[in-house]
């Protein structure tokens, strides 16, 4: 690969070396790394420019499926809660539906506040809005519970 | 001033530096970050010992285990709400004015009130 590769680019530097000298091994793999370190360096710039037009790379549509997935789990709760209080003839059903919009209101609010940020102020603004949801979840459901003990937990 | 009049300066008089037009502002701004850095300790405060009063959610029918670890984490996020919203609003609005990094944190005391600290508990004979 050495010798096939580029002609003369490795004996232009050292011009008295033997051509078929391999490169020193510390070198190759420090190489390595920071290509690897690039690779990540790249995808955060290129989805921080894509953030900066106001549309979503991959890096991006990743961070915000795996935040997703801990709204989408509120929401099943919401659900759960619901379907538990349905047999219920008195449910809170306005602090019950109320918990169930929560998540669903937050994280697009989320994905908008944090449209043109970078991936790094998205997940943070992604961790903000699972705080509020926790807080309003909570909320809801003590004020379900208090106006009838139903048995939720939340 | 210590210093005594006619007496020759040892160190070049630097002149003061020119006063900032955001001096007031910025005077408003850290005041206001003290009271709503003392309003969400406070609601951690809060929100810690309103959670710990509601016994009833252990006599509840035994929940999964994916349940029981997301009612661990939610009690978590609710109890460092307040903090979290704090650090982080005053860390991604560090480039906007004024007014807009307050009205963010000043959002986070609306919406973080921790109404289970309010609100008696069950069983308490209150409801």
């Amino acid at each position: 690969m050495t010798d096939t590769g580029v002609p003369g680019e490795d004996r232009s530097v050292v011009p008295g070396a033997v051509p078929n000298a391999e490169p020193p091994v510390v070198d190759s793999t420090t190489s390595a790394d920071t290509r690897n370190d690039d690779v990540v360096a790249d995808a955060i710039e290129d989805d921080a420019q894509a953030s900066a037009r106001g549309k979503l790379g991959w890096l991006s549509i990743t961070v915000a499926i795996i935040f997703g997935l801990f709204y989408v789990y509120a929401f099943f709760v919401a659900i759960s809660d619901i379907v538990d209080s349905s047999s219920a003839s008195n449910a809170p059903w306005g602090f019950l539906i109320a918990a169930l919009l929560v998540p669903v209101v937050v994280f697009v609010a989320a994905f908008l506040v944090g449209l043109r940020r970078n991936v790094f102020g998205k997940a943070l603004i992604f961790i903000l809005g699972l705080v509020v949801v926790a807080a309003l979840t909570i909320t809801l459901n003590v004020f379900a519970v208090a106006m009838i003990p139903v048995g939720i937990a939340f | 001033m210590t210093e005594t009049a006619g007496s020759t300066p040892k160190y070049p008089v630097i002149p003061e530096a020119p006063v900032a037009e955001s001096n007031s502002t910025s005077r408003v701004l850290l005041v206001g970050y003290g009271i709503l850095a003392g309003i969400f300790v406070l609601y951690a405060i809060g929100w810690a010992l309103g959670l710990s009063r509601q016994t009833h959610i252990a006599n509840l029918p035994p929940a999964s285990a994916l349940s029981q670890f997301m009612t661990i984490i939610t009690a978590g996020l609710a109890i460092a709400s307040g903090p979290l919203w704090f650090a982080s609003v005053f860390i991604l609005t560090r480039k906007n004015r004024t007014f807009v990094k307050l009205a963010w944190q000043v959002l986070g005391v609306v919406l973080l009130v921790p109404w289970i600290f309010i609100v008696p508990p069950v069983g308490s004979g209150v409801n």
